[in-house]
């Protein structure tokens, strides 16, 4: 007993980094393993609300800038109101507006971007108390974002497509072909990928990208990009295609976080069909 | 104390809102919050070094969201300064008590020992796949080099003797 004192007092400087060092190199390991994030985030009070400070100043230098997003986002929504109201008694017009209403649409500001890590978030400065719960879909008026992952009750933490652990249902929009979007990470290379597509697709350079709301976070039609340039696996039964994101990733204001009503009901129907 | 605490934060703050931004070529940034380690004096008793050490690196990861991977690389140079120290200022190391008095040199080995360290554990753990090794070593190489530029800069900025 006396010498595992001993032990323990000589070497203490030795325990105490092991101890540290391997807490460290565990938290590591477990944001590795498992594609959620790591229960040490920048969605809490603190950091939230230095990104927030930050953000209120550094935002008046973008204004012109989201101003004029606002304003080619409000044309487009005009000219499909005004486009669409001969036609607001045709059936399928009625359809699809019931089917839009299954999405709740929320409004959020980026407070911390991040594009260059192989794992990489965004914050924002809604959380659960704004009713942001973890898997919503997040967009900007061009194109995809991300995904919900973690929330506080200010913040949320959002999944950014230019992550390792994202996988993105998407497919072609001119047929129905379908695959994965992914990332896969090397220094100073940001292309994203589509994957998975089988080879029957007759992709052309130039075809755009959209989700084919499968996965019950996004709705069908949301754009993410064109086709850069495509090639066929090894194996010759799918094509690897580079996406050019209709998004700058680099330059994101505000998003718009998506939630599916239905989801549960979906999820909940899934599990019992898979028992 | 309060000049310790201070420095902590104020490096945290540069490192989180200002550096981690820079993305030079698209991918390299200097961390230069290790510039605490770099400063603190020499004591008998680590475990408050190493402690605050990990607070620090552990502040950065909070920002970051890059799991625990800067404290791991923080707390470890924290502990193996000692080792360093030897290394660069002779084994009379432990009567440094000002950096700035030391030579050129001597402080140049030191603080590039600390930074080859604090990167190679902080891009391995980072990457946590030996894939494309040689691109991980380049990525610590060109990493290092950056870090040690600014952190050179802000040094001869705060250096009192001039």
């Amino acid at each position: 007993m006396q010498q595992i004192l001993n032990f323990i007092i000589r070497n203490k400087n030795f325990l105490f980094f092991l101890l540290l060092f391997g807490f460290s190199i565990g938290v590591t390991i477990q944001s590795h393993l498992y594609s959620r994030s790591s229960f040490i985030n920048s969605a809490n009070f603190v950091t939230g609300g230095v990104y927030s400070t930050l953000g209120d100043v550094s935002n008046y230098f973008s204004l012109r800038e989201y101003n004029n997003r606002l304003l080619e986002e409000n044309k487009q929504l005009r000219n499909q109101v005004h486009n669409a109201k001969g036609l607001v008694q045709d059936s399928a017009v009625t359809d699809s507006a019931s089917v839009l209403f299954k999405y709740n649409i929320r409004t959020a500001e980026v407070l911390k971007n991040s594009y260059s890590a192989a794992k990489n978030y965004l914050l924002l400065n809604v959380g659960a108390d704004d009713g942001i719960t973890q898997d919503m879909g997040v967009i900007t008026s061009q194109g995809i974002v991300g995904i919900v992952e973690r929330t506080s009750k200010h913040y949320a933490t959002v999944q950014s497509v230019l992550n390792e652990n994202s996988k993105i249902n998407a497919g072609l929009l001119k047929t129905n072909h379908f695959g994965s979007l992914v990332w896969n990470y090397k220094p100073g290379n940001g292309k994203i990928q589509l994957i998975e597509i089988p080879k029957e697709a007759n992709v052309q350079k130039g075809d755009t990208i959209i989700t084919r709301g499968m996965s019950a976070i996004f709705p069908r039609g949301i754009p993410i990009g064109v086709v850069d340039d495509y090639k066929l696996t090894a194996s010759g039964n799918d094509y690897i295609i580079n996406v050019a994101l209709f998004n700058d990733m680099t330059n994101v204001g505000y998003v718009y976080i998506i939630e599916n009503t239905e989801k549960q009901e979906i999820e909940t129907l899934l599990e019992d069909t898979a028992k | 104390m309060i000049l310790y605490i201070g420095r902590f934060i104020l490096l945290v703050l540069l490192q989180v809102l200002v550096l981690n931004h820079v993305n030079l070529f698209g991918f390299l940034n200097p961390y230069c919050y290790i510039l605490f380690v770099f400063w603190f004096p020499y004591t008998e008793n680590k475990i408050p070094f190493i402690f605050s050490c990990f607070l620090l690196g552990l502040s950065v990861d909070l920002f970051s969201d890059s799991g625990a991977a800067h404290a791991a690389a923080t707390v470890l140079i924290g502990y193996a300064r000692p080792l360093y120290m030897r290394l660069s200022f002779g084994n009379t190391f432990e009567q440094v008590q000002d950096i700035g008095k030391t030579s050129l040199g001597q402080r140049l080995v030191y603080l590039l020992l600390t930074i080859v360290t604090h990167h190679t554990v902080l891009f391995l753990l980072e990457s946590f796949s030996f894939n494309d090794f040689v691109k991980l070593l380049l990525k610590i190489l060109y990493s290092s080099v950056f870090t040690l530029v600014v952190c050179w800069v802000v040094i001869s900025l705060f250096n009192k003797k001039k």
